[in-house]
């Protein structure tokens, strides 16, 4: 465990904090915050909305290249979305995969259970594991390539309430923090450890660790309060934003919204 | 000359400033507790002049960072009465409006500039304070513009508070109060677990706030920025949770006896030559030799 927490905290620090590709000079790193995140979830939601095979690929194909654009290395941008989604997605899907009713491809008589995956079942999989992948490689786009101040600022700008914006901002302000907490704690019983502890004493310090680090982040979330109050917090947040909308934006909202209008007439035209 | 001791049986009745200058704090036999059991705070009588620059000295544990919170109006006194600037803040924490003025004039540094230091930039920690008051955009862009400069942290703006070392933190903390325009800037434990260089610059840049006109209010328990940084020091009692002495910072400094009562120095037997003598050290400090 105390590897895993290591390993978390080492990859959180290499690849979120130093957003090391937010900064690098890509397609997508030019772009206007505002602009992103418009453009964005009106690719998610066509993602969402499309029901065909083949518009769904080239909609995450386009991510992907868009991601190579950005200059984001394609091993680490596939991986990460690959390596887990489909995983998890397909796990979710396979009970309906035996449910759905089509032309049988492959058969099993269990005796008590007959079972068949049908080509409507394959290719609703498909689709599913696609959608979910190219939703997943948006997200993911968008987070890499922007800078966190940036992303929770455009936020603002298309009125998502101030106090969800703040507390995601402090939660990724102060996570790292704690995960360092919890690292800190795992080398301390570790260089007071001799020998190989039984798995009831593991158990039990995992148990008060877990509790040292709830009264830890209780007493941090109260001091952070009271600072916040300390400089004229009431309750409200006000914000302050200085973007400037180029003219390159506008053209990138604008024919990324005609091209993903496109794909769902293409995709509406396939059904 | 010795420091001026305050009563210890009572509760202080010795004038610890000049009657006739213009208070910024007083404060009349004001005590405070956790929770209702632990006592930080014992009847403290205590007056701080406008302009200011008072160290507050005590070992860990002697009310002093409870004493700050009070002074900026987040903590409310068990008993007695605090006036700031003339009016009665004593219940101020119950009262979110007066408490929003008195955080204007009074801008409090915390000791962990990590609780500071809460938004995704410095830019917007030094404009968070100015935006919470209200002020139009203008105004907000040239008071954090000042901050930032003051504190020499302008190119620092659109950096992540948790890329910053420990001493461009606290320069940073400090100029996220001065974007508010204080007349009385609180600064908690300042050079705590900092390195000797970043404490060297902190401790200049503390010194020149005199020169902005602020009231400055350190705690610390580090006796060598005291004489650095103070016109005057209180020594806190960790035992009495009030003040028992004050004083300029030499007389303070030379007064080796109040030092190890109140557990800001240590003594302890160790060999010089053929000798085994009883000495005194500053917390932290080597051995001298001979």
């Amino acid at each position: 465990m105390a590897r895993t927490i290591a390993g978390v905290a080492e990859a959180i620090e290499r690849s979120v904090y130093t957003e090391e590709y937010a900064r690098a000079d890509g397609f997508l790193q030019r772009v206007d915050p505002r602009a992103k995140v418009v453009v964005f979830i009106c690719a998610v939601l066509a993602v969402g909305l499309s029901r065909s095979l083949p518009v769904l690929l080239a909609l995450y194909v386009a991510t992907v290249l868009t991601a190579l654009a950005s200059k984001l290395p394609l091993g680490f941008f596939v991986k990460r979305v690959l390596l887990g989604v489909p995983l998890f997605a397909g796990i979710v899907f396979i009970p309906a995969l035996f449910l759905i009713h089509g032309k049988p491809l492959v058969q099993a008589d269990l005796g008590f259970l007959h079972l068949a995956i049908s080509d409507n079942g394959l290719i609703s999989l498909a689709i599913f594991v696609t959608r979910v992948s190219a939703s997943v490689s948006l997200a993911i786009l968008l987070v890499v390539t922007t800078q966190w101040a940036d992303l929770l600022k455009a936020l603002r700008v298309i009125r998502v309430p101030s106090v969800f914006i703040v507390v995601l901002g402090m939660t990724y302000r102060y996570i790292f923090l704690f995960l360092q907490t919890v690292e800190n704690l795992f080398l301390a019983r570790s260089s007071r450890t001799v020998g190989r502890a039984t798995d009831a004493e593991q158990r039990r310090w995992i148990g008060s660790s877990m509790g040292t680090l709830m009264s830890k982040s209780f007493k941090t979330s109260n001091d952070v309060y009271q600072a916040m109050v300390a400089r004229g917090f009431t309750g409200d947040v006000y914000t302050i934003s200085d973007f400037k909308m180029r003219d390159e934006d506008w053209l990138f909202v604008s024919l990324s919204v005609v091209l993903l209008a496109l794909a769902l007439i293409f995709d509406l035209g396939l059904r | 000359m010795m420091a001026t001791t305050i009563d210890q049986t009572g509760r202080g009745a010795v004038n610890i400033t000049d009657a006739d200058a213009e208070h910024v704090f007083q404060l009349d036999a004001v005590s405070f507790s956790y929770h209702g059991r632990h006592q930080a705070l014992i009847d403290v009588d205590l007056t701080i002049a406008r302009g200011e620059q008072l160290v507050i000295l005590g070992a860990n544990g002697s009310g002093k960072s409870t004493l700050l919170k009070m002074l900026d109006g987040l903590y409310r006194p068990a008993s007695g009465t605090i006036r700031a600037f003339g009016q009665d803040i004593t219940d101020v924490a119950d009262d979110p409006v007066r408490a929003r003025e008195l955080h204007r004039r009074v801008g409090l540094v915390f000791q962990d500039a990590d609780v500071q230091l809460f938004s995704p930039t410095v830019y917007d920690d030094v404009a968070f304070g100015p935006l919470q008051m209200g002020w139009d955009k203008e105004r907000v862009t040239r008071e954090v513009a000042r901050a930032l400069e003051q504190m020499n942290v302008t190119h620092l703006a659109d950096r992540a508070p948790y890329e910053l070392s420990g001493g461009e933190k606290k320069r940073v903390a400090i100029a996220t109060v001065l974007s508010m325009e204080p007349d009385v800037i609180l600064l908690d434990e300042p050079t705590a677990s900092l390195d000797p260089r970043s404490s060297a610059v902190l401790v200049d840049v503390i010194a020149g706030l005199r020169h902005l006109g602020k009231t400055v209010v350190v705690t610390t328990h580090q006796l060598e920025i005291v004489p650095l940084i103070a016109t005057r020091v209180v020594v806190f009692g960790d035992q009495e949770r009030r003040p028992v002495a004050s004083g300029g910072p030499t007389e303070i400094l030379s007064d080796a006896e109040l030092l190890i009562r109140t557990n800001l120095v240590h003594e302890h037997l160790h060999f010089h030559a053929d000798a085994n003598l009883l000495h005194s050290h500053l917390h932290g400090a080597e051995h001298h030799e001979g």
